[in-house]
């Protein structure tokens, strides 16, 4: 099994596609297909056999790069690929063939992110993801996707930048960058400089990941977004980057002062993300700021998932099924209606995954977070979950009031990929997969 | 008001910033034990660190003189595959976005000292840039450098010539460079055992042609720095304003 | 070494001036300038620190592509910041 496909088949063909322009958007789908193909024997590969490695250039770890796929990164690897591919199919036929070249590196980057075990090759995905996402949200080319690209595009820059110097510390202090021999020597490292690297790193990868006060980009870029980019963007860069921040905090800085840390910057997200969701007006706007409040949630997830396993199944399942109810809402969310039979089943079926209804995977996400709160005593985040469950349903009930019904104007194959984008959230629900695969491999080496 | 927080805000992080390297250790001694490395995969650990390797074995293993290119290129060359790809995707984008180009718009034309000395000059920026990116691994540069500097003597061209325009073709040469990039990497993966692994003899190191795929790469990305870079200034020249 | 500590220190009072400049004027050709002028003084200081390769990519990018994509749009747009 070769994981390091997932990148050079994308890049391999965002590469050629200008010699072929015509063609541009079904070869992107071909790759996108031949790369779900991929992900999902990945997928079962890691659920059989356990973690993956692959090295890279032929050097052993930490001389050279490799890639280190555990149980969670090989669920986001077929999520990334195989939601590209259906959200891909909705919306990239008619598009130019650049659009269908920054969609391939788009997914590439992100799951360069997601598979790598080394730091700065996290950080160059990073990079590739980002300005890919840049141009993606101001390709509708008119002043409010402009806006919103800008917006992004200069916090992005500045958080690439303390990314880079989290990892020039960390690099400074250890000589290596390969994220589990760092783990494995992160007690020999400088107390002032390990502080200062975690605050970096949090910074900068806090913006791709949409946590608080990093967050500002947010609702301006889904706005001007349209459906299907930002749709990309809920289930591509934006999980990726919370996945990052999940490896690096739970495998290189288990500290219980991290921890206070990522719970409270995870609580306020929450909040915040929630209670502005439900004074928005304008649907993207709306989901923008429900995506900030799941971001939250996920980040409480990972928090709570240094002191107890629950809560590492719960980041899976959150993640699951933020990706699928969101990606399909967003492509919903170009028009204002829901006319069909399909818009309806999309429709209602993502807000009862979101809101968390059983057997929906958001369901069991805020069911084993639960249970890692009563393991750990900890009734306010019980108070937390039913509080933000309430307020997610009040604003997700006035949506569905408001849009149920009306005229809409999709094509039909739109129509049923969002309804196939919603449909996976009860899927990984039903399938005891995740909960399988949770417990067997957690970030490869050591665990946590 | 709002300037007066921005200095203040920028003045805490500056302090806090040369607090922290005043922190840094000024030297370090490379083959201290505690920068011993550990393997991940089976958990062994080295009695050496990472730089200690690279000064030492670098020669034998890539068969490149030039440590800094051998790290770029063939220890962390997948990093630079990445590296190559933000820029593509920087130029891409912006392609992408100013999609409105008008062409033989009326400009002033360049005083003729401007115009004659880049013709003359024009030759020996490109033979430097090439020089650079072909002798990446003997001596210091490498694709990245060889490529800017080609991309500035096109950016003098279109400084001195108002009407001097790359054509499309020019997306031909980053195409290319790229995919051969990625397929060296593949040829790797199916002649040897990984990804971007050489597989070609590595040659006696401080020739010419040595170092394996090294040369080849570092060939491909200058061809690739040096025409997005142009295409990306030659796109921001030709856009309507 | 304590001409390599004048040296750098120069440079990096330069090249936090040019910065600061760029970011103070109103005129963004000035500004502009005051960018590739910041570019250079990095530039040379990779080279005190033996960086050449490094030194030569930020000379012509720094100083030369990135100023010159600044001006080109700057030239589409307007001169005088608000």
């Amino acid at each position: 099994m070769h994981p390091v496909l997932l990148i050079a088949i994308p890049l391999l063909v965002a590469f050629i596609i200008p010699l072929f322009k015509k063609y541009g958007p079904s070869i992107a789908l071909g790759a996108l297909a031949l790369n779900t193909g991929i992900s999902i024997a990945l997928f079962s590969v890691v659920y059989s056999t356990g973690t993956v490695h692959e090295i890279i250039a032929g050097f052993a770890p930490p001389i050279g790069i490799f890639l280190a796929v555990d149980s969670l990164s090989a669920l986001l690897a077929m999520i990334i690929n195989l939601f590209a591919l259906i959200n891909f199919m909705a919306i990239g036929k008619a598009s130019e063939y650049k659009f269908s070249m920054l969609y391939l590196l788009a997914v590439a980057g992100s799951t360069g992110i997601v598979i790598t075990g080394d730091i700065f090759n996290m950080f160059v995905f990073f990079e590739i993801t980002a300005v890919a996402s840049y141009a993606l949200v101001a390709s509708r080319k008119d002043k409010k996707s402009m806006e919103g690209a800008i917006k992004y595009m200069i916090l992005g820059s500045l958080g690439s930048i303390f990314i880079l110097i989290g990892i020039a510390l960390i690099y400074s202090q250890l000589k290596s960058l390969n994220i589990y021999d760092i783990a494995s020597r992160i007690s020999t490292m400088d107390a002032k400089i390990k502080w200062a690297s975690v605050a970096m790193l949090l910074t900068g990868i806090g913006v791709e990941a949409e946590i608080f006060p990093l967050n500002g980009w947010v609702p301006d870029a889904y706005q001007g977004a349209s459906g299907g980019v930002a749709s990309l963007l809920s289930f591509g860069p934006s999980k990726a980057a919370i996945y990052a921040i999940a490896r690096i905090m739970l495998v290189i800085f288990p500290l219980q002062k991290v921890y206070y840390l990522v719970l409270t910057i995870g609580v306020i997200t929450l909040l915040i993300g929630e209670l502005a969701a439900l004074k928005q007006e304008n649907v993207k706007r709306m989901l923008a700021y429900s995506s900030i409040g799941q971001m939250g949630l996920i980040t409480i997830a990972i928090a709570m998932g240094m002191n107890e396993k629950n809560a590492i199944l719960a980041i899976f399942f959150l993640m699951v099924s933020h990706a699928s109810s969101k990606a399909s809402l967003f492509l919903l969310s170009d028009s204002s209606g829901m006319g069909s039979a399909a818009t309806k089943y999309t429709g209602i079926v993502s807000v009862l995954g979101i809101v968390g209804m059983p057997p929906f995977a958001g369901f069991w996400g805020k069911w084993y977070l639960l249970m890692a709160a009563i393991n750990g005593n900890m009734l306010w985040v019980i108070v937390l979950i039913f509080f933000s469950g309430i307020v997610e349903a009040a604003y997700f009930a006035r949506y569905l009031h408001r849009y149920y019904g009306n005229e809409e104007s999709f094509s039909r194959l739109t129509k049923y990929s969002m309804a196939v984008l919603a449909t996976m959230s009860l899927i990984f629900g039903l399938l005891p997969l995740i909960y399988e695969m949770g417990l067997k491999t957690l970030f490869g080496m050591g665990g946590v | 008001m709002r300037k007066l927080a921005g200095i203040v805000i920028a003045g805490i992080f500056f302090i806090s910033m040369m607090m922290l390297f005043y922190h840094l250790p000024a030297s370090h001694d490379l083959s201290s034990n505690e920068y011993y490395y550990r393997n991940p995969i089976n958990g062994s650990v080295a009695n050496e660190s990472i730089p200690e390797h690279y000064i030492k074995y670098t020669k034998n293993e890539t068969g490149a003189v030039n440590a800094v290119t051998a790290i770029v290129v063939e220890y962390r060359g997948f990093d630079t595959l990445g590296e190559v790809t933000v820029l593509f995707t920087a130029a891409t984008g912006v392609s992408f976005l100013l999609s409105l180009a008008v062409r033989g718009r009326k400009r002033e034309e360049a005083n003729l000292i401007l115009k004659e000395g880049s013709k003359l000059v024009l030759p020996f920026i490109l033979l430097t840039g090439a020089y650079i990116f072909i002798h990446g691994h003997l001596t210091p540069g490498g694709g990245f450098p060889g490529g800017s500097v080609v991309a500035s003597g096109f950016l003098l061209m279109m400084l001195a010539y108002p009407k001097f325009f790359m054509k499309d073709r020019i997306s031909w040469f980053e195409s290319a460079a790229g995919t051969a990039f990625v397929v060296i990497g593949l040829l790797g993966l199916v002649l040897a055992t990984s990804f971007l692994q050489n597989f070609i003899p590595v040659g006696t190191p401080g020739q010419l042609v040595s170092a394996g795929i090294i040369p080849l790469i570092y060939i491909a990305i200058g061809f690739k720095v040096g025409s997005e870079l142009s295409a990306i200034v030659n796109k921001m020249k030709e856009v309507q304003g | 070494m304590i001409e390599f500590t004048i040296m750098a220190w120069i440079l990096a009072l330069l090249a936090a001036a040019a910065a600061i400049y760029a970011v103070e004027t109103k005129d963004l050709i000035s500004s502009a300038i005051a960018m590739g002028v910041a570019s250079l003084v990095v530039s040379i200081m990779f080279l005190l620190l033996q960086a050449p390769d490094v030194a030569i990519t930020e000379a012509s990018i720094g100083a030369g592509i990135t100023m010159a994509v600044f001006v080109y749009a700057i030239g589409k747009t307007g001169r005088w910041e608000e």
